[in-house]
């Protein structure tokens, strides 16, 4: 999963957007020290909703969260939802019903991820927030046979899915 | 109306080149990926936008009487948007009538018609609704009021309160044709495309796509299953896959 994480932070770095990794992995956390890019400590506890609310708390202004698993992921996605968060509030959705990307300028909404977490967060939601429907924030890699799917639709090289 | 309203340009054979813009017409959330799916994957692809209209709810769509309606609706919405997003469509309309019980009214007319001249598609792709024994009472009614409103929608004297200005798209293509005269070839990223973007539909795997939700082999088999309609479909026009249409010029 090491290459859709690089693409994914790729993208990030070449639309201009400052980004930093939550994990409690340690060699994520070399990778990012030999990669220049920030990481912060997972919270032990409170999985992927502890998590972002850890990235969050770890920055100033304008934030969003990102999902690393996102390899058709394009600089153009990420500009237009860092726009879109720097107005208010973007929730992105991912094929399965998950939120992919989800940010803003003001604090946070309760993180609630997990299977239908789309449905939540964008209920959960306050003020104008933009649906932001992209192919490259749908496309994500959960299932086994999403890696095969999108290596047919042209996302992933064939050394990747092997 | 004035008489160049009526007169019918030639219609050009084969697929139509790519439109700039494209919106499609359909009662329930998946109807459009069934019916045109590979066909908005391929135009996207190549330039155009697209926007999906959705006239119901989507509320009837579930056999499992556990769900709460209003559970049921958002996870329609959820997952059309989803679908939306795989194809690359970036805008999804909802007018929200309550599903299988579509009345045709003046005013869903007027609001798909304030939907196409702000969206100005170039084609609109819709329900067949002379289909022959089409079933399902809102693909009928879909039909009609997507037709009607490329009517209304190219003519200035309709609802000028709008202040949009008419619009004439290109073509009108139905989907579900007894007697499909047009073809738009579907590719074999186009066809993962489309089968990526049905299988969003989690809440429809079991009414429509052979519970392909529920294992690798249900999910191979709802594949086959759309690969050989595809076939089928674009075998007459010498296309090894097809989407197929009634092609309509406004």
């Amino acid at each position: 999963m090491r290459r859709p994480a690089e693409h994914t932070l790729g993208a990030i770095d070449r639309a201009g957007v400052p980004a930093l990794v939550v994990s409690s992995d340690p060699e994520v956390a070399a990778w990012g020290t030999a990669n220049a890019v920030r990481v912060v400590e997972e919270p032990l506890e409170g999985g992927l909703d502890a998590a972002a609310l850890a990235g969050v708390a770890a920055v100033s202004g304008p934030w969003m969260v990102v999902h690393a698993d996102l390899p058709a992921l394009t600089t153009a996605d990420v500009v237009v939802a860092a726009q879109l968060a720097d107005r208010g509030a973007v929730i992105a959705p991912s094929r399965d019903g998950g939120t992919s990307l989800i940010g803003g300028k003001e604090d946070p909404i309760p993180f609630s991820y997990g299977p239908g977490s789309f449905r939540r967060h964008l209920s959960a939601s306050r003020g104008e927030t933009t649906i932001l429907l992209r192919r490259g924030l749908a496309l994500d890699l959960d299932r086994p046979w999403d890696l095969a799917a999108l290596h047919r639709l042209g996302y992933l090289p064939g050394e990747q899915i092997r | 109306m004035s008489p160049e309203h009526n007169d019918q340009p030639p219609i050009t054979p084969g697929p139509l080149s790519t439109p700039a813009s494209v919106m499609t017409i359909g009662a329930h959330p998946d109807d459009a990926e069934f019916g045109a799916g590979a066909t908005l994957f391929t135009w996207i692809a190549n330039g155009a936008d697209a926007t999906i209209v959705i006239t119901t709810d989507g509320s009837k769509g579930s056999w499992d009487s556990r769900i709460a309606h209003a559970d049921l609706v958002a996870q329609r919405r959820s997952e059309q948007m989803s679908a939306a997003a795989v194809l690359g469509v970036e805008s999804v309309a909802w007018l929200g009538q309550p599903d299988g019980e579509l009345r045709y009214t003046p005013g869903l007319r007027r609001a798909l018609v304030s939907l196409i001249r702000t969206h100005r598609p170039d084609v609109v792709l819709t329900h067949d609704p002379w289909q022959r024994y089409q079933l399902h009472p809102d693909h009928r009614t879909t039909g009609f009021l997507a037709v009607d409103a490329v009517v209304a929608a190219r003519e200035p004297r309709f609802y000028p309160e709008q202040g949009l200005e008419a619009h004439r798209p290109s073509a009108i293509l139905l989907w579900s044709a007894d007697d499909p005269d047009h073809a738009e070839t579907v590719d074999d990223r186009a066809f993962d495309a489309k089968v990526e973007a049905l299988l969003c539909h989690t809440s429809q795997s079991e009414t429509t796509m052979g519970s392909a939700a529920s294992s690798a082999t249900a999910r191979d088999r709802f594949v086959e299953r759309v690969d050989g309609r595809l076939r089928e479909a674009g075998e007459p026009f010498g296309l090894d896959r097809a989407e197929t249409f009634k092609r309509l010029t406004p």
